[in-house]
């Protein structure tokens, strides 16, 4: 089981970088806060943050489905397993 | 279960991690801020870089610790670390940084063998204490690393690589001195978890309810990635800090995180079960990722703060419980199918 979330962690390391550099980046380069240009906007920068909150928004609704269907199944289902960190 | 090998694969883990946590909050100022003076997307790719190669490079480094032994798989992969940090310490052009994350990333997979050493060294009865070391070097590395990224970036861009470079390659000469082999001739190991992973993945997506339970943490650990790839240029462009300033944020992130790890989840899990934690905890962790678009000069620090721990508690509060979930489902599906 072990080696199957992982695998599932690794392929959304590859993903959450890549969505990460399409998103952030923006043609023309703004002043930041340092006093130096960055091809970054304050659209690009909310852009990035509120796509992943999308994804993390798929994932409550699933997540919300899951509990509705099998809930009665885990109530009360003892120790949770130690994360390996996101 | 013998101390001092398991001792050696929590400090090989842990420098891992550590490694992986110095590069996070280092990596997009010594890339768009120093002399390389690349764009945002170049920080994205690289840390996207090291990922491919650990996606593509951890089975094959599995099926070569089940063949010629976790020992040399695992002083290889170190050195290798260390060379990939030394790249990124002395680099003068970009394409050395990738050069450097992909030759990391490449070695980078050595957690399935030294899970599979742990597999190698214990009983079944201890063997979950076993993984448990992993967990703790995990979450330790991960509160330690950010910091001392930050910590080092005082004395220049480049000394956090320098160290975790020393560091990697240090832990290869304890381990070269201190840790025994375990596939031998009369004991042969285990197969590693990596072995086989992608029909394993196969397999488990075949089962409706483990699909689900992977599906969220595909999502979750997908927006944990473009928040930790995207943070540290957030606070440069919006805040002016440097390395040393988002270093502390996310090492605060992790000591909030490893609180509600360590001390509430256990609780939390026996009193309501663990699919109203993963919802909470999703709820908690998309809100942060909504509000901290809004945060700036004009909020002040607190108010990033804040959407670190709410980010940190809805990660604690899903990431374990989500973990389990998938450990139950897999073991209710095997049930099923014994009875069947």
């Amino acid at each position: 089981m072990l080696g199957v979330t992982q695998s599932v962690a690794s392929l959304a390391r590859v993903v959450g970088p890549l969505v990460s550099a399409a998103l952030i980046y923006s043609a023309v380069a703004t002043m930041g806060r340092d006093g130096k240009p960055h091809n970054m906007s304050d659209h690009s920068v909310a852009l990035t943050f509120w796509a992943a909150a999308a994804v993390m928004f798929v994932a409550f609704l699933l997540a919300v489905y899951f509990a509705r269907a099998y809930a009665s199944e885990y109530r009360g289902g003892g120790d949770a397993v130690p994360a390996e960190g996101a | 279960m013998k101390r001092s090998p398991l001792l050696v694969i929590f400090v090989t883990v842990f420098i891992d991690l550590v490694g992986f946590g110095i590069v996070i909050p280092v990596l997009p100022f010594y890339v768009e801020g120093t002399q390389f003076d690349a764009s945002p997307r170049a920080v994205g790719l690289l840390f996207a870089s090291y990922s491919v190669m650990q996606l593509v490079f951890t089975p094959i480094l599995g099926r070569l610790s089940d063949k010629y032994g976790r020992r040399p798989v695992l002083f290889f992969s170190l050195l290798g670390t260390s060379l990939g940090f030394f790249i990124l310490g002395f680099a003068t052009t970009l394409w050395m940084l990738f050069a450097g994350r992909i030759i990391d990333g490449i070695t980078g997979g050595n957690i399935s063998t030294a899970q599979a050493y742990i597999a190698d060294v214990t009983t079944e009865e201890n063997r979950a204490k076993g993984m448990g070391l992993i967990g703790a070097a995990f979450g330790l590395g991960f509160i330690l690393g950010p910091a001392l990224g930050g910590i080092l970036s005082r004395w220049g861009a480049h000394v956090p690589f320098m160290f975790a470079g020393g560091l990697a390659l240090a832990n290869a000469v304890l381990l070269y001195f201190v840790l025994p082999e375990t596939v031998t001739a009369d004991h042969p190991a285990r197969t590693s978890a990596a072995t086989g992973r992608w029909s394993q993945l196969v397999r488990a997506f075949r089962q409706s309810r483990l699909a689900f339970v992977l599906a969220v943490h595909f999502l979750f650990v997908t927006a944990f990635s473009v928040m930790t790839a995207s943070f540290g240029l957030f606070t440069l462009y919006r805040f002016g800090f440097d390395a040393h300033d988002t270093g502390w944020i996310f090492a605060f992130v992790g000591v909030v995180g490893a609180a509600v790890q360590g001390g509430l989840i256990g609780r939390l899990v026996k009193a309501f079960g663990e699919p109203p934690l993963v919802i909470v905890g999703a709820l908690l962790f998309a809100s942060s990722l909504v509000l901290i678009p809004f945060t700036g000069p004009h909020t002040g620090t607190p108010a990033l703060l804040a959407l670190g721990a709410l980010f940190a508690l809805g990660n604690g509060l899903a990431t374990p419980s989500l973990t389990s979930l998938a450990s139950k489902s897999a073991g209710r599906a095997s049930r099923a199918a014994c009875s069947a």
